[in-house]
């Protein structure tokens, strides 16, 4: 197996309204190694949270995935049955939300809710469940040791309670022979309520949220918007997942706040080391947080690079166009934002060719015949765009390559 | 920019809400949204007022067209006093009543004499009170004010239009409230403001929900200019839409200032989008004016130290930039408006607060040329004179 966590193969997601089909991931596919942080970046209906939901399994009816493959850890998530999902989510997928106002329910404690996931999933190390066996044995040997007295004894009166205690140790051997065959079998059982709460406090006092103990049996209209957020950080590490999605999670929040937010994932990538996936429409976040960058476009990859390809050598037109959109730190003479004109396009109907043609000013009549592939700019850049093929025209700023990379 | 105009003028402006006992109908808490602000706009330039959410930027956008009444201060348009409040004496009043109580309390109930002698003080006290409170109403109902000048431009484009309403109905009820044209002219109107913000003329006849965030924003911007404002004030009018469309609503803005000799008070929270389209801004946080500068000078050397956090916490789109800024990433959060400490309003998360900063207010100063602080140790932290 290669060293991808997850490959994303030509995923298809529709939602089929009343009004038709509307296409909001249209044939993406992406491979994303261990250890990384990827940034999707698009606008609004870019389907940058449709695909990342697809990922999840979370996509609502009329929602659904129509084609394409979700290989995480080697398995395709999209053949899963419900039920066989739901062990991968929380537990090895973890999600943080936009709005952490909403995400949490309101009629249940912090504790509650972050127990809820930790009950469900977590089983307790080999070492510890070792260690029970062994505490086990010796409770047994204890009691074997007071049946023996209690038969050497003469005396009727201790022979009292001998039937139980004999019953009480076939139990206790019973359930140590169970553990050591499940430890063999590598199962181990589940958290108790001790447990999941302690653990529960470890992680809200890893995100930073003051007095846990405490404040964890609070509710969440307790809590101001950056500390919930916080405790829906924790919430989605309780289980140490492979892969943590945060889509937009810092969009709802103040910039001092999102600051302590964003330094927050940078710490806990780094000591617990999980790959996320960080989904915004914030240039500004992308080129602060991560490695990896694809820039999405009704419902298509346009781009994909290194954080330094995506914004010291852009290749796309979209891309480029975001970046003249936002103001860049100039002092002094105004420079004028260059805007993209006119807006995204219907999902229910979207162009037939490139979705980004009717808003590009390079768009050519191959641009709205036919949508781009992706082609290899560089070892680690691709672009969807078909100026950069070799039957183009020569642009300023843009490179040409010949090969069409299939990945 | 005509910086001999002062076009608009904000002193000592207030704006508090009373949350009052359920019963007894006293004051019990107050939430200073606004607390004492003053600033100014020049003619033609754009005022950018930032700060994080709960800091009253919008609250004092909104007392300023009157969409709130003012608690105290005044506010002045081109030079002439539009409005003056008065209710803040209410709560001097009650502050004045508790005093008197609290005073007859360490009094003993025998010494009848000096009790009444301290009724009769405090009753002139609360009277004279009462009369200003009253010549301050009056006033500012006699104050004369033409609607027209200062126009709004709202937050979310989706909720701020009637969704029963067409276009043109929309654009054209403020021309028809107010009588300034009639029967086809009102239609003339209405493309022609239609056609200034990118439109089209058969756009006039549709309803919101057929347009997009973008185009919706667009019209309530022709709404704004229908009553030919020399004043608008922008409360974020670009946070709900995307990057791409943002670029071209501020585009927009800054030709129709051109175009129109218009003044802007803008609002926002993104801060690079302010620093672009702003000449000068004002940083606020809970409810005070913390810096208020010219947007270069803000942005290269903010001097108090909440600029300096709230700067720092920016991520640049560029990622070599962002490696070798250094991040001041403030502890904690924003406290409550809501019967706040005395002090500065920024000592909680401030790290060079000392005891006085808990204990006095600090006045908003000069401290360079049109660069105005409210810290008491402004010139200690970035070494000035």
């Amino acid at each position: 197996m290669s060293n991808n966590i997850l490959e994303v193969k030509n995923l298809k997601t529709s939602f089929f309204t009343h009004l038709g089909e509307v296409q909001a991931v249209r044939g993406i596919s992406y491979e994303l190694k261990k250890g990384g942080i990827l940034g999707i970046v698009g606008e609004s209906g870019s389907g940058k949270s449709v695909s990342s939901l697809s990922i999840m399994r979370l996509v609502d009816d009329p929602g659904r995935i129509v084609e394409g493959e979700i290989i995480f850890d080697g398995v395709d998530l999209v053949k899963l049955s419900e039920k066989e999902i739901q062990d991968y989510r929380g537990k090895e997928l973890a999600m943080i939300f936009q709005d952490p106002m909403t995400s949490l329910n309101p009629v249940f404690t912090i504790k509650n809710q972050m127990m809820e996931v930790i009950l469900r999933h977590m089983h307790i190390t080999k070492e510890k469940a070792l260690e029970e066996v062994n505490s086990l044995d010796e409770t047994i040997k204890e009691y074997e040791k007071t049946l023996k007295d209690k038969e050497k004894s003469i005396d009727k009166k201790n022979n009292k309670g001998k039937a139980s205690l004999e019953a009480k140790l076939t139990k206790i051997i019973k359930k140590r022979d169970k553990v050591l065959k499940d430890i063999e079998n590598g199962i181990t059982r589940k958290y108790n309520k001790a447990e999941a709460l302690e653990r529960a406090i470890h992680y809200l006092k890893i995100v930073g949220i003051p007095e846990p103990e405490t404040r964890i049996n609070e509710y969440p209209h307790q809590f101001s918007g950056g500390m919930r957020q916080r405790a829906l950080v924790a919430m989605a590490l309780a289980c140490e997942p492979k892969l943590i999605i945060a889509d937009e999670p810092t969009t709802a929040l103040d910039v001092t706040i999102q600051a302590q937010i964003l330094d927050l994932l940078k710490k806990v990538k780094k000591e617990l080391d999980t790959t996320i996936i960080f989904i915004t429409h914030d240039l500004g976040v992308i080129a602060e947080l991560c490695q990896e960058v694809i820039v999405m476009y009704g419902g298509m990859i346009m781009e994909k690079g290194t954080v330094d390809d995506i914004f010291y050598s852009p290749q796309h037109p979209y891309t480029k166009g975001l970046h003249q959109s936002v103001p860049k730190d100039v002092v002094g003479q105004k420079k004028r934002l260059v805007p993209i004109t006119g807006s995204p396009p219907d999902l229910l109907n979207p162009p037939k060719g490139c979705p980004f043609s009717p808003r590009c000013k390079y768009a050519m009549q191959i641009c709205i015949e036919e949508p781009a592939p992706l082609f290899k700019i560089s070892d680690t850049q691709v672009s969807s765009c078909w100026l950069q093929h070799e039957y183009s025209p020569d642009v300023e700023g843009f490179k040409k390559t010949g090969g069409v990379n299939n990945g | 920019m005509d910086k001999n105009h002062i076009l608009l003028e904000v002193k000592n402006l207030k704006k508090h809400f009373y949350i009052k006992h359920t019963i007894l109908g006293k004051i019990t808490k107050t939430l200073k949204a606004v607390d004492d602000i003053s600033f100014f706009i020049y003619k033609g330039e754009t005022f950018g007022l930032v700060g994080e959410s709960g800091c009253g930027k919008t609250t004092c956008g909104r007392t300023i067209i009157g969409l709130y009444e003012n608690t105290g201060g005044e506010v002045y348009f081109d030079n002439k006093l539009i409005s003056v409040g008065y209710e803040e004496f209410k709560l001097i009043i009650q502050d004045v009543k508790d005093e008197l109580k609290l005073k007859l309390k360490d009094i003993p109930k025998e010494d009848t004499a000096k009790t009444k002698s301290l009724k009769d003080d405090y009753k002139g006290k609360i009277r004279e009170l009462k009369l200003q409170r009253k010549s301050t109403k009056r006033l500012n109902k006699s104050l004369e004010r033409n609607p027209r000048d200062i126009q709004m431009i709202f937050q979310d484009p989706f909720t701020s239009l009637n969704p029963r309403m067409t276009v043109s109905e929309i654009i054209s009820e403020g021309i028809k409230t107010h009588k300034l044209l009639s029967g086809e002219a009102i239609e003339e109107r209405v493309f022609y403001l239609l056609e200034t913000v990118g439109l089209k003329r058969e756009h006039a006849s549709r309803y919101p929900h057929e347009f997009s965030g973008g185009q919706r924003q667009r019209i309530g911007i022709a709404r704004a200019l229908a009553m030919d404002p020399k004043l608008i004030i922008c409360d974020e009018p670009i946070s709900a839409l995307d990057v791409s469309i943002q670029a071209q609503v501020v585009n927009m803005l800054e030709d129709l200032q051109e175009q129109f000799d218009l003044t802007y008070l803008f609002i926002a929270h993104d801060l690079s989008m302010v620093k672009h389209i702003s000449d000068r801004i004002g940083v606020m946080y809970l409810g005070k004016m913390m810096e208020v500068a010219s947007s270069d000078d803000l942005y290269q050397n903010p001097l108090h130290p909440y600029t300096q956090s709230l700067l720092s916490s920016i991520p640049l789109p560029d990622p070599e930039a962002n490696k070798q800024s250094k991040r001041i990433i403030l502890k904690g959060e924003v406290t409550s408006p809501i019967n706040p400490k005395p002090g500065c309003r920024f000592a909680g998360r401030c790290k060079y607060a000392q005891e006085k900063c808990s204990q006095v207010d600090p006045v908003i100063e000069e401290i360079k040329p049109l660069h105005f602080v409210a810290c008491h140790f402004v010139r200690e932290i970035n070494d000035l004179k």
